[in-house]
């Protein structure tokens, strides 16, 4: 083996090291009330799988007039017999997803721990291989290690969560509870029952972290209005100055998915494995 | 302008740059007293009061744990500094005030400055090692406090000759903080499973202000400093049969910061046995809310003092030394009299009540809402069944072979018979349901609720069948042993008799100091902090708390004014954590900077002088460059840094002096 190589495998050993031991998979999101509460709180999450653990960290700045909103504010459910049903029909589902129903049985994540740290044994022994052993079967079999890998550190990893997570489709729950006070159940329910005139916006889009989700939201949160008033505000949307303007509440928030450190650290592997398999192309071409 | 003048002019300005510029000290002739403490010697300190020496308990606590077979090291490490001042004095000079009904009235002023400052760092930590055969505990524990108090006021009170108070001003401001942390790791194998949680809990409160300015001016005038020293012989509760005067109106207006933080992190919990996605969780809630208003309340003034309390041989009438420097000794009255205006100390009660409306109310209820909210989501809910008919009984119920629900809903997978029909149709005893074992060969009567804590049950059965229960027995007898063998030695001072007194000025109606008196076991009282009292012995023993009065209160008075940040009054430099650090590891300072300045095998962060120069950290303007030993300035008589006025002066003198040629 040449200097040159064994400084490749070093190398590559070191980045696979180092994207081993970075976040894998990250969820950031930032929201903030704008308008209706007092001193614009911020919620800031932040949920993370690494090799070893999956972290969730949550902070409330300025949290006195969130919290106060949470106290006061009124649940407007619909009928109780309806949310009754429902309720006991998610109970006596949340077993089931955590048993038979739920693909992987709740360990999807574990699963895709495997497939990365072989996928990483795989790359690096086959770089090896190749170096000791050049051929065009090595090469392309290297090629095609790294680039399963970048599959599966882009898909394998967040699907599991979200199996794991028992999101499947298009629900994305992380998305939903960066709205904070808003409620979780559909859009439907939100703006039917919870809030008036509420009117959303939202923009999506892709950057080298990941995608990115913004979100607008502004309506009048009848669970902060008497129930005598409601219907009022339902009717008309009320004007600065005007009574049940204080239920106004405009919410802003970011969020964005990404893949992690492990990423960087895995494209970092890449030039060193072109440099390497072009070394034994012409190493090919002498012989 | 002649020349001679315009040079006697430049000479007055150079005069006025000169003179202190701290406007918060009083005149030297004004009465001063205070009180100083050092953390640092807390525990010898306790040893010299109790006769109980911290560091031996410690050790008895090692010494038994060694004995019964397991490893224990623990410490605890405080420092800080808490001083307080009261100064005042008299402007004789005549001003005019408005009273409460719009008349003007001449008066003079009594000032009166309050100066506290109190700065406190606490460390402790525990870890402990048990192992048996095949199980083991480690334990590992950190805990942490900081607290802050400043406090800045300072009180005018308007009086005539006869000593008749028409009102007061008051400014203050000050600072209120206190942050605590703790670690706590666990390690538990038994049973050939790992148990390994830790915790963080923090949080941190504070409220500022930045400043409070309120003015009271009385319906009419009050005699309560007169009354005072006028019947100084016997109980006085004068001006009412309360001793409570009510007069006119305190107004004023506030500015204020209140901060709170509440930090919880949890790692290593067994989540995946709670189908909980999670192994970290770290949450935290924080808040700062400035506030600003006006108030208006009824003044109420409480005042008396107690005249026939003595502590013997001290009562009656004493000369005191309320100035060691000049050896001032003046006559005294003994007693219990309120250490300053009783018309300040409302003032300033009714003042810092009605800034600590502006949110902290609201903000406690917040928080007292959603601890009570969270407190209800961790507790455990009593599973309920829901019958057909809407009525609701205990989960366990169902299916236990008695219809409890009246349309006997909750029996409808058994027999009603206390049989239970499996999924496969297989007919088991209703009581097999849910007992940890599969009945049905399906194993549909099992629910897996009790696989989870079977984990837990082995493990405690597992614990419970070691020599832990024997090795704490055996710490037990051991430590009870050692702690009877280690008698506290002869305390010095018999704390049960502390005695507080004043010294009361009847001729100004103003306190100029105080005594804290204990028996040296025997009848008499002897100083155990105060002033010199003529004829009465002080104590002999070491003490870290002194007692300021004079010159020596002013100078320290002067130092403590500058220090308002926790670690101006208690430097990290001054905290020595390096035998907790030994006993806790690097999990207790992660971060830990191997940095050694000087070179001497320790590393700055635990040594006391970092550059070797001779001088503490602590008093080390440059602590990290080796510079000569320089002596102390005297604070009392500082000369000013060339300021602006010095500058102009020192210029225009230089633009005087006559040329060579002139």
């Amino acid at each position: 083996m040449r200097k040159s190589e064994f400084a490749t495998l070093l190398f590559t050993a070191a980045f696979l090291l180092m994207a081993w031991s970075g976040s894998w998979f990250e969820i950031v999101a930032v929201g903030t009330y704008t308008d209706g509460l007092e001193r614009e709180p911020t919620i800031r999450t932040q949920y993370m799988v690494d090799s070893s653990q999956e972290s969730f960290e949550m902070s409330i700045e300025n949290s006195t007039p969130l919290l106060l909103y949470w106290l006061e504010r009124e649940d407007v459910s619909p009928a109780p017999t309806n949310q009754n049903e429902n309720s006991s029909e998610s109970s006596a589902d949340t077993p089931s997803l955590d048993g038979d129903s739920e693909p992987c049985s709740g360990s999807c994540l574990d699963r895709a721990r495997s497939w990365v740290g072989l996928t990483m044994f795989a790359l690096f022994a086959t770089l090896y291989l190749s170096s000791v052993r050049p051929s065009t079967l090595t090469r392309a079999t290297v090629a095609l290690v790294w680039l399963l890998g970048t599959v599966v550190i882009l898909t394998a990893v967040p699907l599991a969560v979200a199996a794991d997570f028992g999101i499947s489709g298009d629900e994305d729950s992380e998305g939903e509870s960066s709205t904070g006070g808003f409620d979780t159940n559909t859009q439907e329910t939100v703006e039917v029952d919870q809030f008036a005139h509420f009117e959303q916006d939202g923009d999506m889009g892709l950057s080298f972290d990941g995608i990115s989700f913004s979100y607008d939201s502004v309506g009048f949160d009848l669970g902060l209005l008497a129930e005598e008033d409601r219907q009022a505000v339902i009717d008309s949307a009320p004007a600065e100055g005007e009574p049940g303007y204080e239920s106004l509440i405009a919410f802003h928030g970011e969020l964005s998915i990404g893949p992690g450190e492990i990423l960087t650290w895995w494209l970092f592997t890449a030039p060193l494995i072109i440099v390497s398999l072009q070394g034994h192309r012409e190493l090919l071409e002498e012989e | 302008m002649s020349e001679r003048l315009l040079s006697a002019s430049i000479c007055l300005l150079l005069l006025t740059s000169m003179a202190p510029t701290v406007a918060a000290v009083g005149p030297s002739d004004s009465v001063i007293w205070g009180i100083s403490y050092d953390w640092g010697n807390y525990e010898n300190d306790i040893e010299e009061m109790t006769g109980i020496d911290t560091n031996a308990v410690n050790e008895d606590l090692e010494e038994a744990a060694d004995y019964a077979g397991f490893l224990l090291e623990s410490d605890q490490v405080v420092s800080g500094m808490t001083q307080f001042f009261i100064e005042s004095w008299d402007d004789d000079e005549t001003v005019e005030i408005t009273d409460a009904n719009g008349d003007i009235q001449e008066v003079t002023k009594r000032v009166t400055e309050l100066t506290i400052r109190h700065g406190n760092l606490g460390d402790s930590g525990f870890t402990a090692a048990w192992t048996d055969e095949n199980e083991s505990i480690d334990i590992w524990m950190s805990a942490s406090a900081e607290q802050l108090f400043v406090i800045d006021a300072v009180y005018t009170e308007y009086v005539d000759d006869e000593l008749m108070v028409y009102g007061g001003d008051l400014d203050m401001s000050g600072e209120f903080a206190l942050e605590s942390n703790m670690e706590f790791n666990l390690q538990v194998i038994a049973a050939n499973e790992v148990l390994a949680p830790e915790l963080g809990i923090g949080f941190s409160v504070s409220f500022e202000i930045p400043s409070i300015t309120s003015e009271w001016r009385a319906d009419e005038p009050l005699d309560y400093l007169h009354h005072l020293s006028e019947e100084s012989s016997e109980d006085t509760n004068n001006g009412s049969e309360e001793g409570e005067y009510n007069s006119g109106l305190i107004e004023g207006e506030f500015s204020t910061i209140t901060g709170y933080s509440l930090m919880l992190s949890i790692e290593g919990i067994p989540a995946e046995d709670f189908d909980i996605s999670l192994d970290a969780f770290n949450v935290q809630l924080s808040d700062s809310i400035p506030g600003q208003g006006i108030f208006s309340e009824d003044m109420t003034v409480f005042s008396g003092a107690i005249w026939d309390w003595d502590c013997p041989p001290v009562g009656g009438v004493e000369n005191v030394n309320t100035d060691p420097s000049s050896n001032g000794t003046v006559s005294a009255q003994c007693g219990l009299a309120p250490p300053i205006s009783m018309g300040m100390a409302s003032m300033m009660g009714i003042s810092m009540v009605s800034a600590l409306d502006s949110g902290v109310q609201e903000l406690f209820s917040a928080i007292e809402e959603q601890v009570g909210a969270w407190l209800e989501e961790i507790s455990p809910e009593e599973d309920t069944f829901v019958c057909d008919n809407g009525e609701e009984i205990p989960a366990e119920w169902e299916n236990d072979g008695e219809i409890d629900c009246e349309d006997g809903s909750d029996e409808n997978e058994s027999g009603g018979d206390g049989t239970y029909t499996c999924d496969n149709g297989q007919v088991i005893p209703a009581s097999w349901v849910n007992d940890g074992e599969e009945d049905c060969e399906d194993g549909s009567d099992e629910d897996g609720s009790e696989d989870i804590f079977q984990k837990y049950i082995d493990m405690f059965e597992a614990l419970n069948n070691s020599n832990l229960q024997k090795t704490m027995e055996a710490f037990g007898e051991k430590l009870e042993e050692l702690i009877e063998d280690n008698d506290p030695s002869e305390p010095l001072a018999n704390l049960d008799d502390l005695c507080p007194i004043m010294f009361w000025d009847t001729s100004n109606s103003r306190v100029l100091g105080m005594a804290l008196m204990a028996t040296d076991g025997g009848e008499d009282y002897e100083v155990l902090l105060g002033p010199e009292i003529l004829g009465v012995k002080q104590h002999s023993y070491e003490l870290s708390i002194q007692y300021l009065t004079g010159q020596d209160a002013r100078d320290a008075k002067l130092d403590a004014l500058g220090l308002i940040e926790l670690r101006d009054l208690a430097p990290d430099s001054k905290h020595d954590v390096e035998e907790l650090y030994d006993i806790l590891g690097d999990d207790f300072l992660p971060d830990l900077d191997q940095t050694d300045t000087d070179e001497d095998g320790v590393i700055d962060f635990f040594d006391l002088d970092d550059d070797g120069d001779g001088l503490f950290d602590w008093e080390d303007p440059d602590p990290l460059s080796p510079s000569e030993p320089v002596e102390k300035e005297s604070t009392g008589n500082r000369v000013p840094g060339l300021g602006i006025i010095a500058t102009i002066s020192l210029l225009g003198a230089a633009m005087l002096v006559p040329r060579r040629e002139e």
